[in-house]
């Protein structure tokens, strides 16, 4: 039978209550007892490596209980085909980054960590990426056994075909982790109450609404989505902010706070395609403080990139952008090499770049671990429109370069375009 | 114009397909081969107008053809294009050209005229048809061509390990036939102290048994010998079934090239037909008015194609992340420059060049007044390295933004890899597995409301 354990049934969704522990789950339907029933097991030999500390921290009228906020980890990620030691070294750059989240994490002592989707960066990720993340919760799992790392899949880690429950399926068999893959899912860890939301359950229109749990003293709310502030009228299912004591989201790669409590952590690395917009944009993740509800930025040292200044030249001179581009990437403080580095060009035309791809940009390129060239073109957005006169002007000198017209040629122009303005430029 | 509802549109393979479209970025997603039908029919459809295809604001417009579907190739969508950026000024000009000349102007943009028996569109439709249906021909005669070079193959190195395995067997048969004969050789020579050939000793009495034994024995073997002998000789020439197979694979070649030559004449007579419809060549003319208002003409259009490829430049800069740094007018269209492992662009950079051309295209045109609110893409992405394809994604979320919508008929994998970029996408489904046409993809950001 199941001792211990007592159930409370509320529409499509079930939480499953452990008595002894305090810890809960919940889901919907017959999957919600399959879970239950699988991890009574695990629960047993989580309880038995649970100290007090955190049952006690998570229980009303402890000083400070304080949950980390990680998303984004894109794990598995790469980029600018470069290698070390046979891998990508943007995949252990990424990597590298979880790691050393977990490192500070270790010293920081959450009560709960909580990944805010896309651990992944792809719904099958290589097993390289398996593997860092499952070195990483173990690590967790030693330094810190009393938190339970609470996992809530983002669109990357969902397979597209439904019946698919994603790689993050296979972590929450691991004891003192909870994995919410598919479904949505209620975790009671003393006083504190979990919603993980996954990304497969948000766009079910008839998933049931996220609800706190009233008779928790916290209610934390994870998932993986667009939000904004109560203004600014977003679609999707409503969410009572005011409810939850906290909303841990995951999707934007930037730090950002639609409300004080309402929080992307933003990605662990840049790992846009334009990590230049990122650049000055600190990475790390978030702890939150459930009793002083406020906030702190945990910065990771990740790695560097820079978006030169625009190098302004004068059309038709390759030789002094070739100067030019050179000096600026001499002048990086600390030098390009093994950076990702964003050159802006200014005035040039784009055939004005061929006194750099001979030698110069291949050289850089070697430095740097990326290297990327852009034109800014101020004159994009110009319209493109000449005046009539020119377009009559420009007819006039054709037809006195052919012999045509002569002193009257302007006249005669004038006479063939017609009086209405013409609008496309000619050169 | 943008696609509002697929309405039973039928394409080869693939069950008729009925939909509904979103703005945004909207995914097909299928086997390379029911990929390229699907798009193919689909632009047709919207080109000819049957109903299978809904677009908003009716049929697209002979100018807006080429930028929404890419039909008539790059070329016709960078004309395309130029002409819309280039505008009233080259209608005046190409006017008063054919005011001096007598000659009809080339027509500016407008809505197509109603389609007739001789419309050259209905031919085009009708050959590109033939064409779809020779090449699916084609496809599997090379199909059946593969099957038989396979079974060609097997039953070639079939033969060939028979023929010796029979040529080994033989060979020890024999040594084992010379090896017993020279024994018996040695107890006739040797008679009752003949040693015995097991334990050495003399077989005096048992001279007789063993003599018996050894002939019974050196017998059989040759015996086997000769069955092994006949057998090697038997698979001296190739196999009945073998021949009959290479005879099967000489016909099915010779089909496959038939089909091929087939496919070719269509394919010509396409080109021909669409070169029909297409503004004819200038006359040379000798007044030198038409001539400088042919060269201002010419500049117009030269200074509007330079605008769209330094756009497309500047896409191409972002998909390749800086392989390409810009795209300049060569002898076969548009070409990439930039630093190219191997010193030259690839089939992967010449990919991008298309896909970014065409957006440049549709994006000036768009800004110059073309009723243009969506483009149909694909075939280039299946070209392109797979780290540019995701940044294209990137690209196309962003034209999906200005344009208003984007429909992506694709056989990569680029919905299970960026399922946030997409507004909407459905698997296509083979009407030879027995499967739904269209099958809705979850895609798509989540979308909270903050309230209270």
């Amino acid at each position: 039978m199941w001792r211990g354990w007592s159930w409370c049934r509320s529409g499509r969704s079930s939480t499953a209550v452990c008595s002894r522990s305090g810890i809960g789950r919940g889901g919907t339907g017959r999957s919600a007892g399959r879970r239950t029933r699988r991890s009574r097991s695990r629960r047993s030999s989580h309880r038995r490596r649970d100290g007090t500390r955190s049952r006690r921290r998570l229980r009303r009228g402890a000083d400070a209980v304080v949950v980390a906020h990680l998303a984004d980890l894109h794990l598995g990620f790469s980029a600018y085909d470069r290698s070390e030691a046979g891998r990508n070294v943007r995949e252990l750059d990424v990597e590298g980054a979880f790691l050393r989240a977990v490192e500070e994490l270790a010293r920081i002592r959450p009560d709960a960590v909580i990944l805010a989707g896309d651990v992944f960066d792809r719904p099958d990720p290589p097993a390289s990426a398996l593997v860092a993340l499952a070195r990483g919760v173990e690590l967790l799992r030693e330094r810190l056994p009393d938190a339970p790392v609470l996992i809530c899949a983002g669109p990357r880690d969902t397979s597209r075909h439904r019946r698919d429950p994603g790689v993050l399926a296979a972590l929450d068999t691991l004891p003192g982790v909870e994995a919410a893959a598919d479904a949505p899912r209620s975790v009671r860890i003393g006083d504190l109450h979990v919603l993980l939301m996954p990304h497969r359950s948000t766009l079910d229109d008839e998933a049931p609404a996220a609800r706190p749990d009233p008779a928790a003293r916290w209610n934390l709310l994870v998932t993986h989505a667009r939000a904004d502030a109560p203004a600014a009228g977003s679609a999707g299912p409503a969410i009572d902010a005011a409810a939850w004591d906290y909303v841990a989201l995951g999707g934007e790669h930037v730090q950002r706070a639609p409300l004080p409590h309402v929080r992307w952590a933003g990605s662990l690395e840049r790992i846009g395609w334009r990590p230049w917009e990122e650049a000055l944009e600190e990475k790390g993740f978030l702890t939150w403080d459930l009793e002083a509800r406020r906030a702190t930025f945990h910065p990771l040292t990740v790695r560097a990139v820079v978006s030169l200044a625009p190098i302004r030249v004068q059309p038709g001179d390759p030789a002094r952008l070739r100067r030019r581009v050179r000096q600026l990437t001499d002048e990086v403080p600390g030098g390009i090499d093994g950076k990702i580095v964003l050159v802006r060009i200014q005035g040039a035309r784009p055939e004005d770049l061929s006194g750099l791809t001979e030698d110069l940009l291949p050289a850089l390129r070697a430095r740097a671990l990326h290297l990327s060239i852009v034109l800014v073109d101020q004159q994009r957005h110009a319209a493109p429109r000449a005046a009539a006169e020119d377009l009559k002007a420009r007819l006039a000198a054709l037809m006195q370069a052919d012999g045509a017209g002569g002193d009257d040629a302007h006249a005669r122009a004038a006479a063939l375009l017609g009086e209405a303005a013409p609008e496309a430029t000619i050169s | 114009m943008r696609v509002v509802r697929l309405n039973g549109l039928r394409a080869a393979g693939v069950a008729p397909l009925d939909a509904v479209l979103e703005n945004g970025l909207v995914a097909l997603v299928g086997f390379p081969e029911e990929a390229a039908e699907v798009r193919r029919a689909l632009v047709w459809s919207a080109a000819v107008g049957d109903g299978a295809v809904e677009v908003d604001g009716g049929r697209p417009a002979p100018g807006v053809e080429p930028l929404w579907g890419g039909t008539g190739g790059l070329a016709a969508a960078l004309d395309a294009a130029a002409r819309w950026i280039a505008g009233p000024s080259l209608t005046r000009v190409e006017a008063a050209r054919a005011r001096v000349t007598g000659e009809s102007p080339a027509p500016p943009p407008a809505p197509p005229a109603e389609t007739a028996e001789g419309d050259p569109r209905v031919l085009i439709e009708n050959a590109l048809g033939e064409l779809r249906s020779r090449e699916r021909e084609l496809r599997d005669l090379r199909g059946e061509w593969a099957e038989v070079t396979g079974d060609i193959e097997q039953a070639s190195m079939e033969w060939l390990r028979e023929r010796q395995d029979a040529e080994t067997q033989l060979l020890a048969y024999r040594d084992r036939a010379r090896e017993l004969k020279s024994r018996l050789a040695e107890i006739q020579a040797g008679g009752p102290d003949a040693p015995c050939p097991t334990c050495g000793r003399p077989l005096a009495d048992h001279l007789k048994d063993v003599r018996v034994q050894l002939r019974e024995e050196w017998e059989s073997v040759v015996q086997d010998g000769l069955w092994w002998k006949r057998r090697r000789e038997q698979l001296e020439g190739k196999p009945e079934h073998l021949r009959a197979l290479e005879g099967r694979g000489v016909r099915v070649s010779a089909a496959v090239e038939g089909g091929a030559e087939r496919v070719e004449r269509v394919r010509t007579r396409v080109g021909d037909l669409e070169a029909a419809v297409e503004p004819r060549p200038r006359s040379d003319v000798a007044l030198p008015e038409a001539r400088a208002l042919g060269a201002l003409a010419d500049e117009l259009r030269g200074a509007a194609l330079a605008r769209v490829l330094r756009e497309a430049g500047r896409i191409a800069e972002r998909i390749t992340s800086g392989r390409v740094l810009w795209i300049r007018t060569g002898d076969r269209g548009p070409v990439a420059e930039g630093v190219f492992p191997g010193g030259v662009p690839l089939a992967r950079d010449r990919a991008v060049v298309e896909l970014a051309c065409r957006v440049a295209a549709a994006r000036l045109a768009r800004e110059a007044g073309a009723p243009l609110r969506g483009m149909v893409v694909g075939e280039s992405l299946e070209w392109m390295d797979p780290e540019d394809r995701l940044r294209t994604v990137d690209a196309l979320v962003d034209a999906a933004g200005w344009l208003g919508q984007v429909v992506l008929v694709t056989a990569t994998d680029l919905v299970e890899l960026r399922p946030e970029a997409f507004a909407q996408a459905f698997a296509l489904g083979s009407a030879a597995r027995g499967e739904g046409a269209l099958t809705p993809l979850p895609v798509g950001a989540a979308e909270l409301r903050l309230v209270g």
